[in-house]
């Protein structure tokens, strides 16, 4: 056995984050603390006994459980954690979970953020991860979303605190002056470490997004082995 | 609704089957031979079972079959895995 099981967590604090996603803090006694870029099972069970998990990042590494969940249409326990859940509620919580998407502090390596929509959860706890750290990697980080709107962190996240691009892809603020739509080949050569300073690049977002990045950072030549990625599935 | 994400998403449904984090076993394909970390792996979900397939070759590595008497693990295309050492 991994030394792993189910733990009681605790909601402590729901905040609206965009119009479609809620970021929940969880109080889990025991909670061993975690590494950036790792993620959670959630296990909600209904009166009549039936369980469903889902998989769900942790916006911050360390001692502190904070989940940022957005809707996914018909799903079957996202709308409860974004519409429903309220402080006090209860639940349960298996982790923290994985080992291959995570950013350690001891590697010195530039490191190049990409995130599509909600994607952007883990590699915001990297960014938080590096900061506290005071560790000195170069950070970037590349954010595609549909509209302003829809960035979980936007704020904290416009604060200057890493280099952030933006890409919008149905619509952009007023003030914007570059275009509108999926990230391309333009974007990426502008927005992301070139090849020769060896980055290490997280890239994280529904299925198809990552899939599209990843082939065509492989194409402009950055190494597989240097290109880490989770996929969340979604459109 | 079958979902299709990768391997990372393993992490909690192999926990109980072996020490330290499953998805950093390096797998390799009987088929076409690459070896790879499971957490890159191809993954369709439903919830009654997770199917990992090789991103090289697309065969079905393995299968995990959830039951209401718990996981079964079906082995398929998965010649060989490796734990990485420090893992």
């Amino acid at each position: 056995m991994s030394g792993l099981s189910w733990r009681a967590a605790r909601v402590t604090d729901a905040v609206t984050a965009t119009p479609h996603a809620r970021i929940l803090r969880l109080d889990v006694p025991g909670w061993p603390g975690s590494l950036a870029g790792q993620h959670v099972d959630v296990r909600l069970t209904a009166e009549d006994g039936y369980q469903a998990v889902r998989s769900y990042s942790l916006g911050l590494g360390g001692a502190d459980v904070e989940l940022a969940v957005e809707e996914v249409v018909d799903g079957e326990v996202s709308p409860y954690l974004v519409h429903e859940v309220r402080p006090g509620d209860e639940l349960e919580v298996l982790g923290p979970l994985g080992g291959y998407f995570v950013w350690r502090e001891s590697d010195p390596s530039p490191v190049q953020l990409i995130a599509g929509g909600s994607g952007i959860v883990p590699l915001r706890a990297m960014v938080r991860a590096r900061l506290d750290a005071a560790s000195g990697q170069a950070f970037r980080l590349l954010y595609s979303v549909k509209s302003p709107e829809e960035a979980i962190y936007r704020d904290e996240l416009s604060s200057g605190e890493v280099a952030v691009e933006w890409v919008y892809t149905r619509s952009a603020p007023p003030e914007w002056s570059g275009r509108v739509g999926r990230i391309d080949a333009e974007r990426l050569d502008s927005a992301v470490w070139p090849v020769a300073d060896n980055p290490l690049v997280y890239v994280c977002g529904p299925t198809g997004f990552v899939e599209a990045v990843a082939r065509a950072l492989v194409a402009r030549g950055h190494p597989a082995g240097r290109i880490r990625t989770e996929r969340f599935g979604g459109a | 609704m079958v979902q299709r994400v990768d391997g990372n998403a393993l992490a909690g449904v192999l926990a109980g089957w072996v020490a330290g984090d499953a998805t950093m076993i390096e797998a390799e394909c009987r088929e076409c031979g690459s070896v790879a970390p499971l957490a890159t792996t191809i993954v369709e979900r439903d919830g009654f079972a997770d199917i990992v397939r090789c991103r090289g070759c697309t065969r079905t590595l393995l299968t995990v079959l959830h039951g209401p008497a718990g996981d079964r693990v079906v082995f398929g295309a998965v010649r060989s895995w490796v734990m990485p050492a420090g893992e």
